[in-house]
């Protein structure tokens, strides 16, 4: 069963990159400031234009433990936080410091306790679900929860913000600056230079600076320019789109811990539509990847499908960003990795990627300490490489089976009736809710496994058969 | 300055007529300047967009008209939301291959355009159902879903009954008008008529009656012919006999084959569909294993 996260990160001002200004009407001051990815024209020309006056360089530090992050969102501020304590020099380029990136904002019951994440964080615990068919089938999902299990839901400003801090009293230092290219070096021993603006308050749009750095973690979301520029490759990705409705009292009190799940052709052809519950509003949001062009419809239906829970509700904000589907081809080149979104780690089906971040972050900043020991000598591509062979080891199979999942219920309206149909079922919801809570892939009772399988094909088969039904009718 | 690059690139088939002068917004310009965007007629509404404000670094977007953002079909898009933000429109999707080239215009292929490692035809997708385009037949979109029999988001069988027996039949040609009328006009779901069916209240032998069998016969009876027609042919030619001809393992590999194919493979279609499974199956391996494909020192996670 799909879990009901749909992350979707990273700068919103990077999507504005698109002819189609969806712009999120708040304070993304990169409307202001030239953003590296709207047009590489815009960027040269305003560094063309300071380069003549003092590119401020960071002043050299011995090479041993010079570390670069770029970006922070969980993937940046827990890479960052594990390196500082493992006593390398962290640099940590943050664009906007309180940006409220676009996210479903759901974390798994374990990310709490791995990263050591205070109450406050979370401003909901999510203990119900709805999935709700393209005929309108409702299944109620969550009795199999017990008392301390929960999904929790979270802003991302808040977040980020708690993890770069985090990171920072570990001994990380935090630079507000806009990544712009990085400069690979030719020999194992030179430096990589960032080249960044940095906004330090001396000028309304900054200062072009120069970081040298001995390796380099990309954890720039999907847009990631460090993934441009060590040449690791496209990958396919959805688009998700969200709108952020405030709803009346009484409506919100139907979502005080519940989210919905919408499946149907007309939310969408290849994913689902969700009604997540924020701080005080819901967010309403589908996404595809093979009909992007039509997503502003299939938020439509969406909200047509919620109308009546959502009837006189106010949308406050817009956001759409690029969710990666599978990982780019190349995640690890000399002494750059990528980690997070950057590296394409969001599951099928669900969408998660707020956990899988911050894991991967930390993961590869384990390997870069252990591979430099603490900072002392310098890595190469292979200690990166045990990072990747790790992660793959860790969490292959999960991916491998939500990849199994979203090709087999998420391929037609039958297939998504059957999907709901077996949500129902309480060894699916108690199998689900522990492989997300936890993220491990239980394997469970053989017997009832057979069980699931045969209910499985069954409800298929149901499904597919009114389907082929249907289309005799000639009504 | 960039506000004014990103939103006046023109939209296919919009015009846009800067009112302030040059199009230029400077940044600390308190007052508003004026974009009146006109997009082409989309679904026969014509829509003005739009009163863009410059307040310092921010910029708000706000629809001049109160009007959603239309609605497929057409149900609901006024009746949410009271404010909303005006997002220049795009054109209609119509399905493939029906947005503006990429090759014409040098300009690189916005997010919504381009597929990732997809392009062309195959990044813009497939149509989107006919319910999302607001394209139904006139027939079913008059229809909303309306039985007497369906009580408490669910059948009642008791109304499907007669002298005890219960007509399955019927009760699943009622789901089928059922799903199909919502699939191709969905309805909102709401929390008074939740709905409550599940296939499985109809027994497995009626599934088995109904579907199964027919189809059975049907596939039985393809295999008997080229049985047959095969039998015989080889006799004619060979002079041995049905039962001599299976006694061989090439006879019987033969056998296998035949009644594998005639089960998989219905029409030739069907070949392209068991090789695109094929392929599929594998593809997401092959895209996470890509990262070691050029690895310096060949160490394949085993995972994989």
């Amino acid at each position: 069963m799909a879990s009901l996260q749909a992350v979707i990160t990273a700068s919103p001002a990077s999507f504005a990159a698109s002819s189609r200004a969806v712009s999120s009407h708040s304070e993304t001051a990169a409307v202001l400031v030239p953003c590296a990815s709207i047009s590489s024209r815009g960027v040269s020309t305003s560094c063309l234009g300071f380069v003549a006056s003092s590119g401020r360089n960071a002043s050299l530090k011995s090479f041993e433990g010079l570390r670069g992050l770029n970006a922070s969102g969980p993937a940046g501020g827990c890479a960052a936080e594990t390196l500082a304590k493992g006593g390398i020099e962290t640099f940590l380029i943050e664009r906007k410091l309180d940006n409220a990136k676009p996210c479903g904002g759901a974390i798994p019951l374990c990310m709490v306790g791995e990263f050591d994440l205070p109450p406050e964080i979370i401003d909901r615990k999510v203990t119900k679900m709805k999935m709700i068919s393209p005929s309108n089938v409702a299944v109620d999902v969550g009795k199999t929860l017990n008392d301390d299990e929960y999904i929790g839901m979270v802003r991302r400003e808040v977040l980020d913000s708690f993890l770069r801090e985090r990171a920072q009293k570990n001994g990380a230092s935090i630079i507000n600056g806009l990544f712009l290219r990085m400069e690979v070096p030719k020999d194992n021993d030179s430096p990589y230079r960032l080249h960044y603006t940095n906004f330090d308050g001396s000028s309304k749009i900054g200062t072009p600076a120069v970081l040298e750095v001995d390796a380099v973690i990309g954890a720039d979301g999907a847009n990631s320019r460090v993934a441009k520029d060590i040449d690791a490759g496209e990958y396919d990705y959805a688009i998700a789109f969200q709108e952020r409705i405030k709803i009346p009292e009484d409506k919100m009190e139907y979502y005080e811990n519940l989210a919905e799940m919408y499946v149907g052709d007309d939310v969408s052809p290849d994913f689902y539509g969700w009604v997540f519950p924020k701080c005080d509003h819901v967010a309403v949001g589908t996404g595809t990847v093979i009909n992007k062009p039509a997503i502003k419809k299939y938020q439509t239906a969406t909200r047509n499908r919620a109308k009546d829970k959502i009837a006189g509700g106010k949308i406050i904000r817009v956001e759409a960003h690029p969710i990666p589907e599978h990982p780019r081809p190349r995640r690890a080149s000399d002494r750059v990795a990528l980690v997070g979104d950057a590296a394409g780690y969001v599951t099928k089906c669900s969408g998660e990627g707020i956990y899988f971040a911050a894991k991967s972050g930390r993961m590869c900043a384990e390997a870069i300490v252990e591979g430099s020991a603490n900072g002392t000598r310098m890595i190469d591509e292979s200690d990166l490489r045990t990072y990747l062979d790790k992660w793959d080891k860790k969490y292959w199979a999960t991916y491998k089976v939500l990849d199994i999942l979203q090709k087999v219920f998420y391929r037609s309206n039958p297939a998504r009736e059957a999907f709901v149909e077996m949500c129902a079922d309480d060894y699916v919801q108690k199998m689900t809710f522990d492989s997300y809570l936890y993220k491990v892939v239980v394997p469970g009772n053989p017997l009832d496994d057979l069980k699931l399988a045969v209910n499985t094909i069954g409800s298929l088969i149901r499904a597919n058969a009114l389907r082929k039904e249907s289309e005799k009718m000639t009504v | 300055m960039a506000a004014m690059v990103t939103l006046a690139k023109p939209l296919t088939g919009a015009v846009v007529a800067p009112v302030a002068s040059g199009g230029a917004l400077s940044p600390n310009a308190g007052k508003s300047s004026q974009l009146l965007v006109s997009c082409r007629r989309w679904q026969g509404r014509y829509r003005t967009v739009v009163n863009v404000e410059s307040t310092g670094s921010r910029f708000v977007v706000r629809a001049s008209d109160g009007e959603g953002l239309g609605s497929a079909a057409d149900a609901g898009g006024n009746s949410i939301v009271l404010e909303v933000a005006g997002l220049p429109e795009e054109p209609e999707t119509e399905g493939i291959g029906n947005l503006a080239p990429p090759t014409s215009s040098p300009r690189k292929p916005s997010p919504l355009a381009k597929g990732g490692t997809l392009d062309g035809p195959q990044a813009e997708g497939k149509a989107p159902a006919a319910a999302t385009l607001g394209k139904t037949s006139p027939a079913l979109s008059l229809g909303t879903f309306d039985d007497p029999r369906w009580k408490n988001g669910t059948w009642d069988l008791s109304q499907f009954t007669t002298d005890g027996k219960t007509d399955w039949d019927a009760v699943i040609d009622a789901e089928v008008v059922r799903r199909k009328i919502l699939e191709t006009n969905p309805v909102s779901s709401n929390n008074e008529d939740e709905v409550v069916f599940d296939t499985s209240i109809v027994p497995w032998w009626a599934w088995v009656k109904r579907f199964h069998l027919p189809e059975a016969e049907l596939l039985n009876g393809r295999a008997a012919m080229i049985g047959y027609a095969s039998g015989w042919l080889v006799d004619a030619a060979t002079g041995i006999g049905l039962v001599d001809q299976q006694n061989s393992f090439f006879g019987k590999l033969l056998l296998f084959i035949s009644v594998v194919g005639v089960l998989a493979i219905r029409k030739t279609s069907d070949v392209d569909t068991i090789r695109d499974l094929a392929k599929e199956s594998t593809y997401y391996d092959k895209q996470w294993q890509a990262t070691w494909k050029d690895a310096k020192d060949p160490e394949k996670s085993d995972a994989l």
